[in-house]
């Protein structure tokens, strides 16, 4: 946190192979931001701010949006692209579930498809149905969690700066 | 008592007044709104009848106030909304989504926070083998290429890639380790697969479309096995063996387009003419068995550094055979200049460390049997001994007379005719180590099971074959034709009543598969332990039936007892060097370790050369 927020972006094809990836410069929201959001500052940060930029950059456009970061469902405010928060593991779930999703209202659906289950924005127009129909197409041997490793070791390597963070 | 509650009224007058009675003032000066008069002004007193005045209400008296105007100073504050800088880039995969048009499922935007790990879709056993960047890759668009890859297996199930047998997890890391690397050192153990290793890599490189044309080089020997083991685990590569006359030869090496060929060292050294054409180039050499370079002057050694090629791979399970020098040798054909001869060692520990992968059975085969080693010190026969002590004496006599002109190849000649004593005696036949592999092959025949006998020697071999014709003994060394050798190991191999085959160190130490074989006898010991290993691990290898046992022979109080502390030492020497503390010292059988054996001293005009 010292150095603030990183984002990443990988985008995948159904085989888990990589396609495309986009990171952010470090950002640090400044102290009147920070009074002004109140608790609302992750969701700004990293889905108005960090998630819009990314997304909007990236040139292949995405069945979905996965994060591991609750506060990246904020996105959904300002895109029409759908995202659904996938924890990535139980503590994550437990840590995340605590203050998400505040811009949110605490208006999420769940989605639940064989060996997953995401949380989406209330007003998503992301389905069930659309949800399952992804985890059906993707390889056997892609755990959908699984990038986001990738995506943590690929910022340590554009950003040496995190190690010692 | 009476008590009476009055509650006081706001008057409609609004003039000042004040009321005193039985010491109480009221006052209305104050200015006080209804609800507080409801509120506050509740009175209790004692009625005596005579004040009528209480009934009346309290006169209140209201003054109305201006209220200084002022401006309020406002102060704004712009709230960020510039987006921040991104970098980012498509990969090769990502031009082919594009041009399908599948829609791709996307992975999140992140806030890097420690992960915890991820769950695994396939369960907590379920293992990810990851690419790692090899660290002397510096563009960093180049390592985010292997770090953004998926696991080694997802890889592997996604491109449909079956193996005949599961990898072990530490073959993988092997692959991950060799896939990103144009230069490496795949340096395992004898017997844990670098052969599968390295078509495996080979394999998905190609299918990645970051090679096109590979190179094996390997001892002659070994060429039918690496046939063999392509059609095992990458039966869809085609592969062509460099072989024929020389017209045919040359037509091979012109074929570009083949996605691999095998040559074998000596050939190489034959076809360094057709190597000069400026066409000819390799995506990928692979050295097996390289410690065939070991000596940087030899001919095999400058033909294979100037093979014209973008990565090189050098397999060996001995890197270090006599001394340091042989790594840095090695290291000039993957990357010259790399290593000098006068870096110390802890320095060449540490500029090899990314590139060189060493692992050891005992530390990664949890489930192999184990090899139990078994000296055998035996007494000499009469004869033998008569024979031993006279050359011996004499042979020392003479190496003490020589004076200056005593060189190390004078004190090697005798240590050949003693170690031929000690395995039988020249004019009787008499071997002691004879008598005990007869007692043992007993043992083992009648048990159904296999042995393998190894002698420096074919004659020793050849002598050996005859009293044991009842155990049905095969011979695979230098004089079994090189077409005869697959024939000889299958029928072992299949021919119940075959149980010892003898070998040769030089023949039978390299790339043969006899797992099947519980026995190991050294007839004789080699000048190296990693020679022995090497003949050892035939038998000590993935898919062994069950422990091996392994029987050195020596001849006590001979020369081969102070060969064996010599051979003894070194393997610690060799053991030091890939261990993480311990800076190792030098590997070589000294020069004076070599005259030591006769207990003689260097004659002084050699010592400058040791």
């Amino acid at each position: 946190m010292e150095h603030g927020y990183f984002g990443g972006y990988l985008l995948v094809n159904y085989v888990a192979r990589p396609l495309e990836f986009h990171c952010t410069m470090p950002v640090k929201p400044s102290r009147a931001q920070e009074l002004l959001y109140g608790p609302t500052i992750d969701d700004f940060v990293c889905g108005e701010q960090i998630a819009k930029a990314l997304t909007m950059k990236a040139k292949l456009t995405p069945q979905v949006v996965l994060t591991d970061c609750s506060a990246v469902l904020a996105l959904s405010l300002v895109s029409k692209l759908p995202v659904a928060y996938l924890a990535t593991s139980p503590d994550a779930e437990k840590c995340e579930q605590m203050r998400i999703p505040v811009s949110m209202g605490h208006c999420v659906k769940h989605l639940d498809a064989p060996e997953y289950r995401v949380d989406v924005p209330e007003q998503s127009d992301f389905t069930q149905q659309e949800f399952a129909e992804l985890v059906q197409g993707i390889a056997p041997s892609f755990d959908l969690a699984e990038p986001f490793q990738r995506i943590v070791e690929a910022l340590y390597e554009a950003h040496p700066v995190t190690r010692a963070a | 008592m009476i008590r009476n509650h009055q509650t006081t009224q706001p008057s409609s007058d609004t003039r000042s007044s004040s009321t005193n009675w039985a010491g109480i003032t009221f006052s209305d000066r104050h200015c006080l709104s209804q609800g507080d008069l409801e509120s506050a002004a509740t009175v209790s007193f004692q009625a005596t009848g005579w004040q009528g005045n209480l009934d009346r209400p309290p006169a209140v008296e209201i003054n109305s106030a201006e209220i200084e105007q002022f401006d309020v100073p406002v102060i704004a504050i712009r709230l960020q909304s510039k987006l921040p800088t991104t970098v980012g880039f498509q990969l090769p995969e990502a031009a082919s989504q594009i041009l399908d048009a599948p829609a791709p499922a996307a992975t999140p935007p992140h806030k890097p926070l420690p992960s915890s790990p991820p769950k695994s879709r396939t369960g907590p056993a379920g293992k990810r083998t990851r690419i790692r960047p090899p660290e002397d890759l510096v563009k960093l668009e180049d390592r985010l290429f292997f770090v953004l890859q998926p696991p080694l297996e997802s890889l592997v199930a996604s491109s449909h890639m079956a193996f005949p047998f599961p990898p072990f997890p530490y073959q993988m890391d092997g692959v991950a380790f060799l896939f990103p690397r144009e230069t490496a050192i795949l340096a395992d153990e004898m017997g844990l697969g670098k052969t599968m290793q390295a078509i495996t890599s080979v394999r998905m490189l190609l299918r990645a479309a970051q090679i096109r044309n590979v190179l094996f080089v390997c001892p002659k020997p070994l060429v039918t096995n690496w046939v063999r083991e392509f059609a095992l685990w990458a039966p869809e590569i085609p592969v062509k063996v460099i072989e024929g006359d020389s017209a045919t030869r040359q037509w091979i090496w012109k074929q570009h387009n083949s996605p691999v060929r095998i040559a074998n060292y000596e050939l190489l050294m034959r076809d360094k003419h057709l190597l000069d054409d400026p066409d000819t180039h390799f995506d990928l050499v692979i050295l097996d068995e390289a410690q065939r370079i070991k000596n940087r002057n030899s001919t095999t050694a400058q033909i294979t550094r100037s093979l014209p090629r973008s990565r090189s791979w050098a397999l060996t399970g001995t890197p270090i055979e006599n001394s340091i020098e042989d790594l840095i040798n090695i290291f000039e054909f993957l990357s010259p200049g790399y290593l000098r001869d006068d870096m110390h060692l802890k320095s060449i520990r540490e500029a090899t460390r990314d590139h060189v992968l060493r692992r050891t059975k005992d530390k990664v085969l949890a489930d192999m049997p184990p090899k139990m080693y078994r000296d055998e010190e035996l007494e000499l026969t009469s004869a033998q001994f008569d024979s031993y002590r006279v050359a011996e004496s004499d042979g020392v006599v003479q190496l003490t007379q020589m004076g200056e002109t005593l060189t190390i190849q004078h004190v090697f000649e005798l240590v050949l005719r003693l170690k031929q004593i000690c395995n039988f005696d020249p004019p009787t036949g008499a071997s002691c180590k004879l008598e005990r592999l007869e007692a043992d092959m007993e043992e083992i025949a009648a048990s159904g099971r296999k042995a393998i006998v190894f002698s420096q020697w074919v004659d020793t071999l050849e002598k050996i074959a005859a009293p044991l014709e009842r155990f049905g003994p095969m011979q695979y060394h230098g004089r079994i034709p090189s077409k005869k050798r697959d024939a000889v190991i299958q029928q072992f191999r299949e021919d119940p009543s075959k149980h010892v085959i003898l070998m040769s160190y030089g023949a039978g130490s390299v790339g043969l598969n006899l797992q099947f074989c519980e026995y190991v006898f050294l007839f004789d010991r080699w000048w190296n332990p990693a020679v022995e290993d090497q003949a050892i691990n035939r038998a000590h290898r993935i898919g062994a039936a069950g422990p091996v046992t392994v029987t050195r022979m020596m001849a006590a109080g001979t020369i081969e007892q102070r060969i064996h502390e010599v051979l003894e030492e070194k393997r610690t020497l060799f053991n030091e060097l890939f261990a993480d503390s311990a800076a190792p010292r030098q590997m070589g059988l000294r020069r004076e370790e070599i005259f030591g054996l006769f207990n003689l001293s260097i004659p002084p005009a050699k010592k400058h050369v040791a």
